[in-house]
């Protein structure tokens, strides 16, 4: 059976990170009740995982690969029957009407319309900041596809955005590598 | 539109409600799971005996994430791989490493594990610790700085599709150190490649050369036999890659991509065949190095592992020889690694295939052409 100081580690945890690591899975998804569900199967993974996980300054990253690949099989899965849609996935903000919570929605309507792995290469690198090689290192995949996956990811977001977007990234140049 | 794309997807996950964390709930998710998992194994070993005496295997009501029945290995070896010119079929369950016929159990569960003409190199516990046995004698070799897994060993430990050697970037203290070229026959390190702090990926092993993309730089080339680093255009590594016959190429998606570095490794099952696929799994074709055209047929009735919500990952696992390779076929959802597994050897030249490992249940892993 599961020991009490596996479970009170586990929930000091899952406390500190189930906020960020959600905030992370809304992006990849878009929508709070699947995000929510997202971040619940990644936590139980890894409280499976817990006796195995030894290095504790690791288990944010380890949880958020969860997120992250769990998010791309669930998309995976359901592709076959959907197709994206033209529609918000979320209600805008009632009572932010003015041009920034706009922006803000159209680059998520954006973001959702991308394939799933460039949608994750994009987040891990513009939203987690991570530099090149730990997205690799997350996803799976070698640096040299993290990059062609998000150069794919933007020039999607690009073509839906129109020409504003270049300024957007324009401003965002600092991202590191 | 001027602000940064990081300041504007922090905005849209601010406005996500908060997230309340259950763990009581979470804790009883976990404990229902494993109970399954553990009735799932026991329900396998019967189905698997049931297979055995009347010569069909029928794997259902346990409450496991399987509800497609998988064929037993085939009666006949109608793939027969010739056994002179073969690496030996490689995976592990749990701590049960298999080496062909052979057997060798790890100290933990194995998270991940490669192959060479030699035999088998593997990290168990997530650690970086490098293990390599030919499944009579087993030793470390070395210590890998970032942890290899299944889904994330891809430049982090790298092997060739033959020979014998084994690239890692090496663990020094804290700090990660140099590549590590190691070479299984010899059973000793034979270079050590200094890359600096920034980023790289082993782009290709052949038997006595390492192809790196440092990309900042222009491509390098480490030539085992004299130890020397020099650079390489991408023309040097295409004519280096054409030169071996384990090779699959798929089309680019697009200009962005690099086509040396989209092998064909993932796969779709479209009724009895199994079609190459891109990272999204949207079908790709892949051509052999002659140019023509993959095509893969599963045995009849083949259904690969899936989760009851469905969905499968099915990758090439590695080759066997130069006309067969292995696919690992698994339940997806994100496991690490899948709980459900079948390995299937196809014969590239007129795409048969069959079923070598069914319907494995515990933690599974195999090697991972990425």
């Amino acid at each position: 059976m599961r020991r009490a100081s596996d479970v009170a580690a586990f929930s000091e945890f899952a406390e500190a990170c189930g906020p960020s690591l959600f905030r992370t899975a809304y992006l990849m998804v878009g929508d709070h009740q699947l995000a929510q569900d997202l971040v619940q199967e990644a936590l139980v993974k890894t409280l499976i995982a817990w006796p195995r996980l030894h290095d504790r300054a690791n288990l944010a990253a380890y949880t958020r690969r969860i997120v992250v690949t769990t998010s791309v099989s669930w998309r995976r899965r359901r592709s076959f029957h959907e197709r994206p849609s033209d529609h918000l996935p979320e209600p805008r903000v009632a009572g932010d009407p003015g041009e920034e919570v706009v922006t803000h929605d159209a680059v998520m309507h954006a973001l959702l319309a991308v394939p799933p792995r460039q949608r994750a290469a994009i987040v891990l690198r513009y939203y987690e900041d991570l530099t090149e090689a730990q997205a690799a290192e997350v996803l799976g995949c070698s640096v040299g596809t993290v990059k062609s996956q998000v150069a794919a990811g933007l020039k999607h977001m690009r073509a839906d955005l129109g020409p504003s977007f270049d300024e957007t990234l324009a401003a965002g140049r600092e991202v590191t590598s | 539109m001027t602000e940064p794309l990081g300041r504007l997807l922090e905005r849209s996950a601010d406005a996500a409600p908060g997230f309340r964390v259950d763990v009581p709930s979470l804790v009883a998710a976990a404990d229902r799971r494993q109970r399954r998992r553990r009735l799932a194994a026991g329900g396998a070993c019967l189905a698997v005996a049931a297979a055995v005496a009347v010569g069909a295997l029928a794997v259902r009501g346990t409450g496991r994430p399987v509800p497609e029945p998988a064929p037993a290995p085939s009666p006949a070896p109608t793939v027969a791989v010739d056994p002179a010119a073969s690496r030996p079929l490689v995976y592990a369950e749990g701590t049960t490493v298999h080496v062909g016929d052979a057997t060798v159990t790890a100290e933990d569960p194995v998270a991940f594990i490669d192959v060479t003409d030699d035999g088998v190199v593997y990290e168990s516990s997530l650690d970086g610790t490098l293990w390599f046995t030919d499944g009579t004698s087993t030793a470390v070799i070395g210590h890998s700085g970032p942890a290899a897994a299944p889904t994330l060993h891809l430049g982090t430990v790298t092997t060739g599709d033959t020979g014998s050697l084994v690239v890692w970037r090496d663990r020094d203290g804290r700090r990660a150190g140099p590549l590590t070229v190691y070479d299984t026959s010899l059973r000793e390190v034979v270079g050590r490649i200094p890359v600096g702090v920034e980023d790289w990926t082993v782009l290709f092993v052949s038997e006595d050369e390492v192809y790196l993309d440092p990309h900042s730089t222009r491509l390098r080339r480490f030539d085992v036999a004299t130890g020397h680093t020099t650079t390489v255009t991408p023309a040097g590594l295409e004519a280096a890659m054409a030169r071996h016959t384990r090779m699959l190429l798929q089309a680019p998606a697009d200009t962005v991509e690099r086509p040396l570095h989209t092998p064909g490794t993932s796969f779709v099952q479209v009724g009895h065949r199994l079609v190459p696929a891109d990272a999204d799994l949207d079908p790709r074709p892949v051509t052999t190095l002659a140019g023509d055209a993959l095509r893969l047929r599963l045995p009849a009735g083949y259904s690969a592992p899936s989760l009851a919500t469905g969905g499968s990952v099915i990758r090439m696992s590695q080759w066997l020889d130069d006309d067969h390779v292995a696919v690992w076929a698994t339940a997806g959802g994100g496991d690490l690694p899948p709980q459900t597994s079948d390995l299937l050897v196809c014969r590239v030249p007129d795409g048969l295939c069959r079923v070598e490992v069914a319907r494995s249940a515990g933690d599974y892993v195999a090697p991972w052409r990425g």
